[in-house]
């Protein structure tokens, strides 16, 4: 379904182009070109910093709660 | 939440992270306020991990909650001056190869002047590979409102970017403009 979903919208798309079938294509190839530049870039420390913190903050809470962790409400 | 189930949430964060991070990119249209963004996403989703119900679609989840942030920050600070960022044309500069950093430069402008309704809907969809369903979900709003949001998308970058080559083309791009503008019409 995502897939055939996903196949569909780049079909409409170079179907959308009418005369100009290549700019139709090159939207869709461009819009993944900028949208992957922006994922491939090193992701900044502090992110992998912050989730380290909450994770700590976290295990310290269910320790703090007792050895009946599974009763520790989510 | 067990332990077991933490560390799955923490794994699957983390791999959500880049993709989330280009989203917040193009929303923001700004490197820093995306980053923000993203650290107040971050805490929010580990705030509410419990409300996530393990085995459903964690990514559509995570990015329904930054563009929720999204917005209601937009709309705590009034509409500001679109701030685009000088970052992205430094980073890019430096891969021109990589990702034809000219070309790069002129989309991301093109995409800056698109509503931010029609944006969103042209990222999901287009390059984050969410389908039409997940992405209404995603934005609150009926599938047929994000199809045709993709289209008009569409439609109007290639607008734009047809006139922004027409420039380079010298003197005639005034009147290819104004000819371009009134098919469109």
């Amino acid at each position: 379904m995502n897939k055939q979903d996903t196949n569909g919208f780049t079909a409409s798309i170079v179907a959308g182009t009418g005369s100009d079938g290549q700019s139709g294509d090159s939207i869709s190839t461009q819009l993944k070109q900028f949208y992957h530049s922006v994922e491939d870039e090193t992701l900044p420390d502090r992110f992998m910093q912050l989730l380290d913190l909450l994770g700590e903050a976290e295990r310290r809470h269910l320790n703090a709660a007792g050895s009946g962790s599974e009763q520790v409400k989510g | 939440m067990t332990e077991v189930e933490d560390r799955t949430f923490k794994r699957d964060l983390l791999a959500s992270l880049p993709s989330l991070r280009a989203f917040a990119v193009s929303l923001s249209g700004n490197h820093d306020k995306a980053d923000d963004l993203l650290q107040d996403t971050i805490m929010k989703a580990w705030a509410k991990q419990s409300s996530f119900q393990p085995g459903t679609n964690l990514k559509a989840w995570l990015f329904t909650i930054l563009r929720n942030e999204f917005y209601s920050q937009m709309r705590k600070r009034g509409r500001e001056v679109q701030d685009s960022d000088g970052l992205f044309t430094e980073r890019m500069a430096t891969h021109p190869g990589q990702y034809g950093a000219v070309d790069l430069q002129d989309f991301k402008k093109a995409l800056e002047q698109l509503p931010d309704d029609q944006r969103e809907a042209i990222i999901l969809v287009g390059a984050s590979g969410f389908a039409y369903e997940e992405a209404a979900e995603i934005c609150g709003c009926a599938i047929g409102t994000i199809k045709s949001r993709v289209n008009r998308a569409r439609r109007r970058l290639q607008d734009i970017l047809q006139i922004t080559n027409e420039n380079e083309y010298g003197p005639d791009s005034q009147s290819a403009a104004v000819t371009k503008t009134a098919f469109a019409l």
